[in-house]
C-alpha cells in the first residue's frame, strides 16, 4: 500500500499527541478519569476476562530490614532588642537540644514467585499482547500511581530500571511507532523474579500564572479544513494544525489529490 | 488514544456544522445507482439488488438530468459517485460516464472489479474516472464464498493489476468482515501490503438488507473491539488503513480508525438518484415510499434538494426515548441513517455498551 503524506501524517498526529499529550493529561485526567471508567478500562476489563493472565497468585515474601536516619536539627535563635526608653540593652536567647533518631521500616522484598518474560515486557494491562492499550494503561499508571495490579508494573518496567517511569512509556510508544524493533532481549526468555516496581508518578505542573487574553473568535466554516472523500471528509489541514509540522506544501499536493469511493459492493 | 480535549472541541464543531448543513445544505457527493443487476449474490450485501430485472434510465435521461445539475448547482465541489449493482454491467456505461465526463463532473466508482480487464481500464480512465474503490471481502475461499462467486477473488485481484497496471492512483480495497472472517485481516494486509493501492477501507458487516438471514455473520461485541483496535494500530504505524464512514465511535475511537470524525451526510450533502431515477438521501437507507423525494424524469433534481429532504435534516435520536437522553446525543444524533431502525424507531447499530 502507498504511504502518502497523509498516512505520514496520520502517523506523525498519533505520535505527536501521544508525547505531547503527556504532562498534560497529568493535569487533566485525575479528576475527570477518577470515577468514570474510560472506554479502554472497560476494553482491558473484557480482555482480562477472557484471557486471564497466567500468575498463580502473589508472590511468597520475607521481610527485611532497612533502616532510614532521620535527624532532629537544633534551632539555636538569639534575639537582640534595643530598647529607646528603658534598660539601654537586652537580650534573649532560645536554645534547643541536638537529637538524632533512627526510624526502623519493615520493606517486604520479593524472594521469589513468577517470572517476568522477556517476551511479554510492555505488556501492561496483561492481555498477552503488547499494543496501544497497553501505552494507555502505563500513562495511566503514571498520572495516578496507581497500577492494575502487581504484576502490571513488573511489566511496565521496560527498561528493567527497576521503577516504572516516563522512560518506560516513551521506550514502548517508540515501539508501537516502529521505532524499536523488539522491546526483548535477543538471548534471553526470562527477565527476573516478579518483584513489581515503584512507579514514578507524573507530577501535576505548576500553571503559568493566568493572563488577560482576548480572543476574536470567528464562525466555524469547515469548508476551509475538510476535504471531501467518498467515505467521509478528510481534515488535511487540521492534521497540520495538529503537528505543527512544515509541510505546508505537501498538504496542497493532497488537497488537490481525489480520494476513492465509498459503498460496499 | 489523541487528546479527548482536541476531540471534543472538534465534535463540538461537527455538531455545529451539521446543524448548518440542516438548514443551509450542500450538496457534495451525488450517488448514481446505474442498475440493480449484478453478477455476484453477496451475503451481506446491503442492497437488494442481484438477478433482478432492474429499471434502468438511458443515455439521454442521464445527459438531461446532469446538463440540469450542472445548470443550477454548478459542478464544481461536486462528485459523482457511481454504484449499482455491479455498474459495469450496463452496456451503455462508457455512454453515460463519457456523458458526465464532457459535462465536467468528477467522478468515482464502487465495483466488484470482476469486469475489468486491461482494455476496460484504459476505457474508464478515457472518461474521466478518477477513483475506484473495489470489494475484497476476505482471503480467496472465504471472499468467493461471501459472494457466492466461484473464482470472483482471482478475478477481482487481476482487475486490480489491470487499474494499477493502466495508471490508476487511487485504488482502494474495501473489506466487509464478518463474524467469520475477521481473524483473516492480519493475512489480508499483508496481501494488501505488497499492492500499490492507495487505500485500504475496512467496514463491518451492517445487520441489514441480505445480512439480516445470517446472523451468525454479525460482529460481536468482541469482534467491534478487535477491529476498531487493529484498524488504529495499522494507523499508528502510518498504514493507508481506514474504516468506513458510518457510525458514531464514541470518544476512544473517533478521530482515531479514520480521517476525521463520524457525520453522517444523508441529505446534507450527499444525494443519491436509485436506477429507476428516484431521488434519495442515501442507497444504503430503507427504501420506504417517504424516503423518496422525487424523480428525475418529472422533477428538478435541484428543486428537490432545495425544497424537500426535510425528513433528513433532523436528529433521528428525537424520536427513541433512550437516545434523546444519551450523553453522547450531540456527536451521534441517532447514528447512521442507513442503520436506524424506521419500525421499531431505534439504531440497529449503537456502539454504545461496545465501545465506549
Amino acid at each position: 500500500m502507498k504511504k502518502t503524506i497523509r498516512t505520514v501524517l496520520t502517523a506523525a498526529m498519533f505520535a505527536s499527541a501521544n508525547m505531547a499529550a503527556l504532562p498534560s493529561s497529568a493535569v487533566g485526567e485525575t479528576d475527570n478519569q477518577a470515577n468514570e471508567p474510560t472506554a479502554s478500562e472497560v476494553l482491558t476489563e473484557v480482555t482480562d476476562s477472557r484471557k486471564p493472565m497466567p500468575i498463580y497468585g502473589p508472590p511468597e515474601v520475607m521481610s527485611t530490614m532497612s533502616t532510614t536516619a532521620q535527624e532532629t536539627f537544633t534551632t539555636t535563635t538569639t534575639t537582640f532588642m534595643h530598647s529607646l526608653y528603658g534598660p539601654p540593652w537586652m537580650f534573649t536567647t532560645t536554645e534547643s537540644t541536638t537529637s538524632t533518631e533512627a526510624v526502623t521500616t519493615t520493606m517486604p522484598e520479593v524472594l521469589y514467585g513468577p517470572p517476568v518474560y522477556y517476551k511479554l515486557l510492555g505488556d501492561v494491562n496483561l492481555d498477552q499482547q503488547i499494543d496501544s492499550f497497553d501505552a494507555i494503561a502505563l500513562r495511566r499508571m503514571l498520572v495516578t500511581g496507581k497500577a492494575q495490579n502487581f504484576a502490571s508494573t513488573s511489566y511496565g518496567d521496560i527498561n528493567r530500571d527497576g521503577k516504572v517511569s516516563i522512560a518506560d512509556l516513551l521506550m514502548l510508544q517508540r515501539y508501537l511507532l516502529g521505532e524499536l524493533k523488539t522491546l526483548n532481549s535477543e538471548t534471553e526468555y526470562i527477565a527476573g523474579i516478579m518483584r513489581g516496581a515503584p512507579i514514578e508518578k507524573i507530577e501535576k505542573t505548576a500553571k503559568p500564572d493566568d493572563k488577560i487574553t482576548t480572543t476574536t473568535t470567528t464562525a466555524y466554516d469547515p469548508g476551509n479544513d475538510l476535504i471531501v472523500t467518498l467515505y467521509g471528509i478528510s481534515p488535511i489541514k487540521d492534521i497540520v494544525k495538529d503537528i505543527r509540522g512544515d509541510i505546508e506544501a505537501g498538504v496542497d499536493a493532497i488537497a488537490d489529490s481525489n480520494d476513492t469511493t465509498s459503498q460496499e459492493k | 488514544m489523541l487528546d479527548v480535549n482536541m476531540k471534543t472541541r472538534h465534535l463540538g464543531q461537527m455538531r455545529d456544522y451539521r446543524k448548518t448543513l440542516m438548514t443551509k445544505p450542500e450538496l457534495r457527493n451525488l450517488f448514481l445507482e446505474l442498475t440493480l443487476r449484478c453478477n455476484e449474490r453477496c451475503l451481506h450485501c446491503g442492497s437488494q439488488c442481484g438477478d433482478v430485472e432492474s429499471e434502468e434510465l438511458t443515455v439521454d435521461q442521464y445527459r438531461t438530468f446532469l446538463q440540469q445539475v450542472k445548470e443550477d448547482m454548478s459542478t464544481s465541489g461536486k462528485m459523482l459517485d457511481i454504484t449499482g449493482g455491479e455498474p459495469l454491467l450496463r452496456k451503455e456505461f462508457f455512454d453515460i460516464m463519457g456523458v458526465a465526463h464532457d459535462l465536467g463532473f468528477s467522478w468515482g466508482m464502487t465495483s466488484n472489479a470482476t469486469l475489468i480487464d486491461d482494455s476496460i481500464a484504459r476505457d474508464l480512465k478515457k472518461v474521466g474516472m478518477g477513483t475506484i474503490s473495489v470489494s475484497i471481502d476476505g482471503l480467496e475461499q472465504t471472499h468467493d464464498e461471501f459472494r457466492r462467486t466461484p473464482g470472483g477473488y482471482a478475478r477481482a485481484m487481476k482487475g486490480i493489476e489491470s487499474l494499477i497496471r493502466v495508471g490508476f492512483e487511487s485504488v482502494q480495497v474495501t473489506t466487509v468482515v464478518t463474524h467469520k472472517s475477521i481473524r483473516e485481516l492480519d493475512e489480508l494486509f499483508k496481501i494488501f501490503n505488497e499492492m500499490d493501492i492507495d487505500s485500504w477501507r475496512i467496514v463491518n458487516m451492517e445487520p441489514m438488507g441480505r445480512a439480516k438471514q445470517h446472523p451468525e455473520l454479525i460482529l460481536t461485541k468482541e469482534d467491534y473491539q478487535y477491529l476498531f483496535e487493529y484498524i488504529r494500530n495499522k494507523r499508528i504505524e502510518g498504514e493507508p488503513v481506514t474504516y468506513g464512514c458510518s457510525h458514531y465511535l464514541g470518544m476512544e475511537y473517533e478521530r482515531e480508525v479514520r480521517d476525521w470524525y463520524y457525520l453522517c451526510t444523508a441529505g446534507l450533502y450527499t444525494a443519491s438518484i436509485a436506477a429507476n431515477g428516484d431521488i434519495m438521501a442515501c442507497l444504503d437507507i430503507e427504501r420506504r415510499p417517504e424516503f423518496v423525494q422525487g424523480n428525475i424524469l418529472r422533477d428538478r433534481f435541484s428543486d428537490v434538494w432545495n425544497n424537500k429532504f426535510q425528513i433528513f435534516r433532523r436528529d433521528l435520536s428525537d424520536d427513541n426515548p433512550t437516545c434523546s437522553k444519551c450523553d453522547q446525543k450531540e456527536y451521534c444524533h441517532g447514528d447512521s441513517y442507513h442503520s436506524w431502525d424506521f419500525d421499531k424507531n431505534e439504531p440497529m447499530l449503537c456502539f454504545k455498551d461496545i465501545l465506549f
